[in-house]
Parts: C-alpha cells; structure tokens; sequence
C-alpha cells in the first residue's frame, strides 16, 4: 500500500496547492508507516519533480505525454487512478482547486474509494483517517470516517502549511505510460486567460476587500493600495460585484469564492451571514466599519470604528512606516 | 435536444445552523428550505437551451416529499417534468450513483448541475456524473456557446478564465454570471402544479463516507477595538504576527 499526492501543474509551473498536498501526502505515509509517492501529469513536466523533492517527495511518479499538454479531467482522471493503482494506493490526496475538483470525484468512482472534497484538517487515530471539512459554508464542520479500503481526499487551499523548502532532497524519478483514449480528450482546456497578474482571492495570503460603503468604484483605489502594499490581493462583498463595481472574480461569500488567508481586512462590509461563510475561516480578521454594531465585529479579531475614508489612508501611512523601520 | 438538470432542495443561505440532538446533523427546525443558489443557474441554462434548440427539460432530485415545494419552483420556472429520487445520503458519490442511474434512463444530451451545494459544498457533482456517465464535463462554468454536438466553455480557474472545448453528451456545472435566473410568473406557477413528478427508488448502493460529528466553529475571543492605524499595524505585527 501507499500513500500517494497529485502535484498539480499548470502551464508548466507548479502551485502553491501542490507543496500544501506532498507535503501533507509525506506526512500522513511516515505516520502510517507507508511509502509515499508524488504524481505529476502533463507533457514536459518531468523537470518539475527536482522541485517536489524539497517539500518532502522522495519518490515521483511523471506521467508524461504530448497528448496530456492541455488540462483534461477524464484523461488527467485516468493517468492518476493508473498512477494510485500501480503502487497500490490506500489514499490518493489532491488540492481542492479548479482541477482538483474535476479530478477528485473521476478518481474516487475509478478506484471505488471512499471520498471526501474540501478538507481542512486529517488526522491519523489508531491507524484510521478522521477528516473535517466545512458544510453548511462554513457554519458548521463534519467529521468523518471512511468505510472503504481507498480514500480519495481534497485538501482546500491555503490550509495545509507547505513549509519551507529543503535543499538536497532529490528524488527519484519513476516514469509511466498510460493510453488516453480519444474519449478521455472530448473535454480539454485550450487556453487560460489571466486576470492580468492578478494574484486570486483563494490563494492569496493577505485578502484586502471593500464593500458597498466606500460609496463607488472609484474609491477602491485605496483597497487596491492597501492589498497591494501588503502583497495581498483584492477582495468585494456581493453587493460592490452586483453593482458592477469590481468583477465577480473577487467576490468573497456563499457565491462567491472561500477564502482562508492568514490576513483579512474587511473595509466597509457589513458583514452579513453570506459574506462570513467565505472568510470566517481567515486565520486573523480586521474590519474596518463606521457602524461599531456591524455583524463583521463578531468575527473579527481587531476593529477599527471610523470612516474608511479616513481610517484606510491612515492605514496606508502606518504601514508605509511600518515597513521603511 | 434532451436536458436533465440536477436541483437540490437545501438550508436558505441565511440560516443559523444550529447542530441537532445526534450530534451529527443540523436541527431542522425552524429551517427554511429553498431550491440551492447556484441550482437557479442550472435551470436557467437548461431552459434557455430548451428555448433555442427545442426538446425537453427534466429535473432530477434526490430527497423526500418535502422537496417538492422546490421541485415545483423548477417547473414553474420551465423545467417539462421531474424525477424524485426517494433516498437520503451524506455520501456525495452514493448521490452521484443514484442521480446518474436515473439519467441514463432519460439519455439526455447534456445534463446541468450547480457549481456546488450551500450545504454540501461538495462541488463535485458534474465530475463524478462524468465519470459514471462516461461523459466530459466543465465545471464552474461561466460563458457556455452550445453549437450542436459541441460547445465552447468558460469556466474560473484561480486567477484567471479557462476556454475550452467539450463534447455532447456531457456534463456542465454552472457558476454565477452564466445567466441571470428568471423569476416564474403566476400563470407558469399555476401551470406547474399540473406538470408530472415521478419518483424513483434508488438502488441500494454502500457509502463511503459516514459524518460521526457535527460542530459549530470555535468561537471568537471577541474583537479588540483599536483607535489607530498605527496601533493596529503594530498590534498585526507584534501579537498576531501576520505582517
Ligand atoms: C443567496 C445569497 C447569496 C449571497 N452571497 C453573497 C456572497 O457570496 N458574498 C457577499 O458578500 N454577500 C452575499 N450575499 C449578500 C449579503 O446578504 C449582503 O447583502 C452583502 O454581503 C452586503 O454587502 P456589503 O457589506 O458590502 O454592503 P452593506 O450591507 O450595505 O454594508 C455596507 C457597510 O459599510 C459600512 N459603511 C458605510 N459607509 C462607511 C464608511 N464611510 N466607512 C466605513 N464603513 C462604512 C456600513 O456601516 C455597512 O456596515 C448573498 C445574499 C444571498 C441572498
Ligand atoms: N440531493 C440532490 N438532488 C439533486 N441534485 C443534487 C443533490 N445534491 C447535489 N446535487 C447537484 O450537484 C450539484 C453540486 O453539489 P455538491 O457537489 O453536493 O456541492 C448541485 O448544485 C446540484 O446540481
């Protein structure tokens, strides 16, 4: 048996998400005493194995194949079952990203495992997996067992700590073939347009959002400073994205995305139950409200009462000093 | 053209959750039950599909007969007839099972689902029917251009938009943004009350998964008030040491 860790890949460049799942995979195979392997899928890929090796990879297995070059569920679905198959895995973890998303569910119905999307925390008793993840968005967590031999886990982004990378881990390099089918290529990826080097909501590390208080998009200046100061990204409330003010790409909330940061500043958002159940699991929140009975003042951790209109400036010079001491 | 979409009957968004005597599910009452947010994109899309390629739209839902006020709401917003599947599970892949077991029968052409669950929160719906199915999908799918027995997708990816492409017969999961759901009017609510809703029984299929607790999230130590930005910034620094 093994334990075994899907390192996603885009473009040739591997994520963050990816270190967060080897380094948990390596993790959870020491303490079940099982051997522990890196997967990685696409075409021109293998050089990225070195990589894996810091983050705790001592074994990689490279799927790689010109006909895997653009992200396809079923075929990406069918080399990593091929891959958890070969080394008979007992679990199969995955980030719980776009493609992990897609790939997760294909994977769990081909090796007949129980499945678990979205975990934030897996532990390991008497030699038995619990998981916890969020339901309700957020309200509440479920913790749960498995029932079968197999588990296919996703871990959400942004949770696990990746840690540091160590120098002088080379691991080694074991190849696979797998035929992908004509069938498994009917849905494919051709291009990803990004947000023009915007670094996303989900997997930023400081989250800076405003809300329908700071009156009009061109106020947002200021949240785009802020973030921008903090190297964070840019968040909104529904109400900013419905009234056109920022793209839904930002909107934090029950339809929006999840966001778990180690900072969120919340600026001129009421904080209402929809809006919580995408940052109540920030590790640190500061809010920043005129109104001191506003709901996002029971979530946060530390609250400023005054008008963002003076209070972000403020904020915006303190750090500036902050960062030039 | 043959449309199944996928609705689940679920907590309104503004629920309190409160956990219930098991320890393992919610207290359902006081509970109000609604068609799942993302679900309206479903059946908006599946609707408008119907609207331009001509067929049928048939709804699938797993519950009992308490979903039906939400099984009526889809069919008053379009949607020709509904299949009930009569069953209850946490499992995610046993419901993936039983909604697949059921399509297949109607072998539509294209089958929505909603990007996720408010409850669940699963979003995993459209690939593990993919899977079962035999089929492609695209899940989170904002911009969908049908053209016969193909289709050009849109879907979020972190930072930044996918395009791609997908066959027919496959599987779409719908995010915001898709389309704007439409609101039923009194004559199609009427005229829904009419419309047929069978109910199937499931197989018998094993979970994989079983929830042995249910938990509030810890509670805040309570918010600390700052009075300036300097002391907030030197507080986010020294005690919480996030900057
Ligand atoms: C099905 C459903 C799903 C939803 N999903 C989401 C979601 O994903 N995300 C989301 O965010 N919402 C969501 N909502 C909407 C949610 O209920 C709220 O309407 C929304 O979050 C409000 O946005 P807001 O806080 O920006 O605006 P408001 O509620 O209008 O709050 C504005 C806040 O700004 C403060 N303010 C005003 N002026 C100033 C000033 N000068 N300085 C400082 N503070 C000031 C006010 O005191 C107030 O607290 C959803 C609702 C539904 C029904
Ligand atoms: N009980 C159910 N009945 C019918 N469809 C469902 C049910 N549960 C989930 N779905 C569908 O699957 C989608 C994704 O749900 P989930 O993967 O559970 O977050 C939903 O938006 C629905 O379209």
């Amino acid at each position: 048996m093994s334990v075994i860790a899907y390192a996603e890949q885009r473009d040739g460049q591997l994520r963050k998400p990816a270190f967060e799942v080897v380094r948990k995979g390596a993790e959870l195979a020491r303490e079940l005493g099982l051997p522990f392997y890196a997967v990685l899928i696409g075409s021109g890929v293998k050089g990225l194995a070195e990589r894996l090796g810091a983050y705790g990879a001592e074994r990689v297995i490279v799927v790689d194949q010109p006909e895997l070059a653009a992200f396809a569920p079923a075929a990406y679905g069918r080399a990593l079952a091929l891959a958890a198959e070969s080394r008979n895995a007992r679990l199969v973890l995955l980030p719980a990203t776009a493609q992990g998303k897609d790939l997760a569910p294909r994977v769990a119905v081909r090796l007949d495992a129980a499945f678990a999307p979205d975990v934030t925390a897996l532990r390991v008793e008497d030699g038995l997996l619990q998981a916890v993840r969020p339901v309700y968005s957020g309200k509440a967590f479920a913790t749960l067992i498995f029932r079968k031999e197999r588990q296919v886990i996703s871990l959400r982004p942004n949770v696990f700590p990746a840690g540091t990378p160590q120098d002088g881990i080379s691991p080694q390099v074991e190849v696979l073939t797998v035929s992908v089918e004509e069938a498994d290529l009917r849905a494919q990826a051709r291009e990803i347009v990004a947000s023009a080097g915007k670094l996303d909501v989900a997997e930023a590390d400081i989250v800076v959002s405003g809300g329908r208080g700071l009156k009009g998009p061109e106020n947002f200046w200021m949240i785009e400073e802020l973030a921008a100061l903090l190297g964070g990204a840019v968040g909104a409330s529904r109400a900013v994205v419905d009234a056109g003010w920022r793209p839904h790409a930002e909107q934090v909330g029950q339809t929006g995305k999840v966001v778990t940061p180690k900072l969120y500043i919340a600026v001129a958002i009421s904080g209402a139950i929809q809006h919580l159940a995408g940052m109540s699991g920030s590790r640190v929140i500061v809010a920043i409200n005129k109104d001191p009975e506003a709901p996002i003042f029971q979530v946060a951790d530390y609250g400023i009462v005054g008008d963002a209109f003076e209070v972000v400036p403020q904020l915006i010079e303190a750090i500036k000093k902050f960062k030039q001491a | 053209m043959k449309i199944a979409v996928c609705i689940a009957h679920v907590p309104d968004t503004a629920t309190r959750v409160r956990i219930g005597s098991d320890g393992r599910s919610i207290d359902p009452t006081g509970v109000t039950y609604v068609l799942n947010p993302y679900d309206e994109f479903a059946v908006e899309e599946a609707i408008a599909t119907r609207e331009k390629w001509g067929g049928e739209v048939v709804a699938f839902c797993i519950g009992g007969p308490d979903t039906e006020p939400t099984i009526r709401k889809v069919l008053a917003m379009g949607a020709d007839r509904a299949v009930r599947i009569e069953g209850d599970t946490e499992d995610t892949l046993v419901a993936a099972r039983w909604l697949a077991e059921a399509i297949r029968e109607e072998a539509p052409d294209i089958v929505f689902v909603g990007k996720e669950t408010v409850s669940f929160n699963g979003a995993a719906m459209a690939a593990a029917l993919g899977e079962l199915l035999g089929w492609p999908n695209a899940s989170i799918v904002v911009r969908l251009e049908l053209d016969g027995q193909k289709a050009i997708y849109e879907r979020e990816v972190e930072g930044g938009k996918e395009v791609g492409q997908i066959m027919l017969p496959c599987v779409i999961s719908c995010q915001r943004g898709l389309n704007n759901p439409r609101l039923p009017k009194l004559p199609d609510i009427m005229k829904a009350k009419q419309k047929p809703i069978a109910v199937r029984r499931p197989a018998a299929v094993e979970a994989g998964v079983e929830t042995v607790r249910l938990e509030l999230p810890p509670p805040k130590k309570g918010c600390r008030f700052v009075n300036s930005a300097e002391e907030l910034v030197r507080l986010l620094h020294e005690e919480a040491g996030v900057i």
